[in-house]
């Protein structure tokens, strides 16, 4: 597809993650970063966590989702940073403007969509926020969307309390659903030649992944259904991790085949009766099966029981540390990567999904690395350049 | 936009869930079930006999959610009269993509694999979901094996505790949104060059995408803790947790030292202030005696009585909501998406992942096993006499 333009005033991880799919695609990503204030760090705050990296601002929670984007530093409180800003728009021709920040601040900083298509009538707009614009002033922490969406009452122990899933799959689902709608809003631009206005409200994002949970509040069931169930899958038994004489094992029993196959294993035929012969009859037993089944498991390696049910074609997995995920073959050769600036490659998750657009990116940018080359771009002079740094609306 | 048409062999979660969002936008969806004519054993999707009882014994609960608002069509796939139907569906109804989530193995058995598909159809997109992509044509794609294998059991529980899996479906659920997304990505494509294209979204590896925040400490030299789990504590802010009140949970996250001060200036934790605490580091040396005392301060206390304590004293907070509390939320109790049941009961679903002006809220409810074979095979121009002779032929039900 044609390369297209995205600007982005974006920070921390859910946006940066989006347009990150973009750059995946070889598209052109540019961030706008604020001017310092008097006080305090210049720039997006996850610049400033986890170990340094390259220089002070570059350190490692911030290069992953960055990789392969450009850099402007903006000051969007004054006229002329908009100014700039709309500049910025209609002269890139930019395709998408992004941003993930309180939708109360959208007007004041004048990037709300009716103010940005007036630079570029097509333009499509893309806003992430805790809970949609209709609630301008939540902040959109992933563990505080996580507890509010029902995602940490489903998660843990049955008897335990409630947990946070361990990666920030809201702040990523919220991404997903920035890169997703852009694609529609592009596809339905060919047809009918209009922008639009996305907003992405974490928490509905979220709740529509209750697809097999909230819709049965409709319906009969039973209360583990909708709460915690630990590692045990709520319907298909047994399917649960169990110990081994090394760690753990994972194995999923989706049906009555697997089952006989299951209790066919020599050291499994002593778990095997007449009712748990269905997963109806294995429901009632869940509890006796589970136990059955772990006094087998926890007397054998875990290398041992994956080749055993690896021959009886048995879903299972051992529980991989990040580590062993990384060096897996299947994931090992579609890791994209990065140079860093000392020369050493760094090894970034794969892209979602194999699609043209290459595998290497550039290294994160600094803060406002490439203001002024872009600015240049945008038809800004030598001369504005220098009034605009001398009025602190750039860096100079 | 303009409806498209999706003709989907699909089944259990991660790809229904794909096409739900087709139907979402108004697209007309198709899905093909398998067809055979051994008798014995329950027909099509075998997702329609999970949970209870709601329609008729082929559409029970946990069918309904990701399968409102489309057609069903049963098959026989394994007969070629089977294959030729399929393959002039695709072409009589001008289908844009067609998607499946069988094992790899069996695509070209089917007569479903992209070249094939594409010979019938040049510009048609196809979408498969598959474990681990086709190079691993043999391996199933259940979600909570592919959350152990992908590291999110190993991030997600207690640090003292056993991996845990993640509470809603999510492989399934980020696969089925790699199709979606590839597929506009790729309708987008085709309005630029007239191509389709082939989606091989393998769970793994999309799943493997979202390590971002700990993927890449690998080359960092990070410590193992910091690749790991740790339950709902926060590693670096101490006291972040979720507390349990007289009637659920919140959860708490002291942010910085005026955070804490707040804290304990509330009457209930006044006990919790010691000099050596005032400082994160210091709270960080006293981490375990200051989780077991808040938990038993929390304990006597109502969420709600809680909740306000914490909101006056803008200590950051967030209650955890149940299922049922998730659906009564204002902010999303006017965004269920609905369907009403064969007997006229009114069902509210999931909302969708984001609302576009003018899309509808209300789907019909989903089809019994092959409900639409007739009615879509005249769709492609089969006659009467062809789809009895079909029937005849056990390459549709009767």
């Amino acid at each position: 597809m044609k390369r297209r333009t995205i600007i982005s005033l974006e920070q921390a991880l859910s946006l940066p993650h989006a347009t990150l799919r973009f750059v995946h695609r070889g598209w052109r990503v540019i961030r706008i970063e604020a001017m310092p204030f008097s006080t305090g760090l210049p720039g997006d705050p996850n610049r400033y966590i986890g170990r340094r990296v390259a220089e002070d601002d570059r350190r490692s929670y911030f290069i992953a989702q960055n990789v392969g984007k450009e850099s402007i530093a903006l000051d969007l409180k004054c006229p002329e940073g908009r100014r700039v800003l709309g500049q910025l728009i209609a002269e890139l021709d930019a395709d998408v403007f992004c941003c993930n920040i309180l939708p109360r601040r959208y007007a004041d900083l004048g990037i709300d969509y009716q103010t940005l298509r007036a630079f570029k009538p097509d333009l499509i707009w893309a806003g992430i926020s805790a809970m949609g614009p209709d609630y301008p002033d939540v902040p959109g922490y992933d563990p505080a969307i996580q507890a509010l969406a029902g995602f940490m009452a489903l998660t843990g122990e049955h008897d335990g309390p409630p947990m946070l899933s361990g990666i920030p799959l809201i702040d990523l689902k919220a991404g997903d659903e920035v890169y997703a709608s852009v694609m529609a809003a592009l596809l339905d631009r060919h047809e009918t030649g209009q922008g639009r206005a996305i907003h992405v409200s974490m928490l509905q994002a979220a709740a529509s992944w209750l697809v097999t949970t909230l819709p049965l509040l409709n319906f009969e069931h039973d209360p583990t259904e909708v709460g915690r169930c630990g590692n045990e899958h709520r319907k298909f038994i047994p399917s649960n991790a169990y110990p081994t004489a090394d760690g753990l094992i994972y194995m999923a029993i989706g049906n009555d085949l697997q089952w006989r196959r299951l209790t066919e294993i020599p050291k499994f035929a002593g778990i095997a009766n007449e009712l748990r012969r269905t997963n109806e009859g294995r429901h009632i037993e869940r509890a006796a099966i589970n136990r059955d089944i772990a006094a087998v498991t926890v007397g054998h390696a875990t290398a041992e029981l994956m080749s055993d049910l690896g021959g009886a074609t048995i879903p299972h997995a051992q529980i991989q540390d990040i580590r062993q995920v990384a060096e897996m073959p299947a994931v090992a050769s579609r890791l994209t990567t990065t140079t860093m600036p000392d020369g050493r490659v760094l090894r970034l998750p794969p892209a979602a999904v194999d699609l043209d657009g290459g595998s290497h990116f550039a290294f994160a940018p600094r803060y406002g690395e490439n203001t002024h080359s872009v600015l240049s771009e945008a038809n800004f002079t030598a001369e504005q350049l220098e009034a605009l740094a001398a009025a602190g609306v750039i860096p100079a | 936009m303009k409806p498209r048409t999706i003709i989907s062999l699909e089944q259990a979660l991660s790809l229904p869930y794909a096409t739900l969002r087709f139907a979402h936008l108004g697209w007309r969806v198709i899905r093909i079930e398998a067809f055979t004519a051994e008798d014995g054993g329950l027909q099509g999707d075998p997702n329609r006999y999970v949970g209870s009882m709601v329609a008729d014994s082929d559409r029970r609960s946990y069918f309904i959610a990701p399968n409102v608002g489309k057609e069903s069509v049963a098959l026989n796939l394994k007969q070629k009269e089977g294959r030729d139907v399929l393959h002039r569906l695709i072409k009589s109804l001008d289908a844009d993509v067609f998607c499946c989530n069988t094992l790899p193995s069996r695509y070209k058995g089917l007569g479903i694999d992209y070249p094939t598909l594409k010979d019938i159809k040049p510009d048609i997109i196809w979408a498969g979901i598959s474990a681990m992509g086709p190079d691993y044509p043999g391996v199933p794609g259940y979600d909570p094996v592919v959350q152990a294998m992908a590291g999110y059991m190993d991030l997600t529980g207690s640090a003292d505790g056993a991996p845990t899996l993640m509470g809603v479906p999510v492989v399934d659920l980020k696969a089925g949104d790699e199709v979606y997304a590839a597929v506009c990505l790729a309708l987008a494509e085709r309005a630029e060059t007239g191509e389709g294209a082939e989606i091989n979204v393998s769970m793994l590896q999309a799943a493997a995408s979202w390590q971002l925040t700990t993927l890449p400490l690998l080359d960092f030299g990070a410590q193992p803790a910091e690749m790991s789990r740790s339950g709902n504590e926060h590693r670096k802010f101490v006291p972040t947790n979720a507390y349990p009140t007289t009637d659920g949970y919140v959860f708490v996250a002291i942010g910085n030292d005026g955070q804490w001060k707040r804290l304990c200036d509330l009457a209930p934790f006044a006990g919790l202030a010691r000099p050596e605490r005032m400082t994160n580091e210091g709270r960080g040396r006293d981490r375990e005696a200051i989780q077991a005392e808040i938990w038993a301060l929390t304990r006597t206390l109502g969420t709600s009585e809680l909740v306000e304590m914490l909101r006056q004293a803008t200590v950051p907070h967030a209650p955890i909501l149940t299922i049922p509390q998730v659906q009564a939320l204002p902010a999303l109790a006017d965004r269920l998406t609905t369907t009403i049941t064969p007997e006229g009961k009114r069902v509210r679903l999931q909302p969708k992942a984001i609302d576009r002006q003018g899309d509808a809220f209300h789907f019909a409810f989903p089809p019994r096993y092959g409900e639409h074979t007739g009615s879509v095979l005249a769709d492609a121009g089969y006659t009467a006499a062809d789809q009895a002779s079909l029937r005849a032929s056990a390459i549709i039900p009767t």
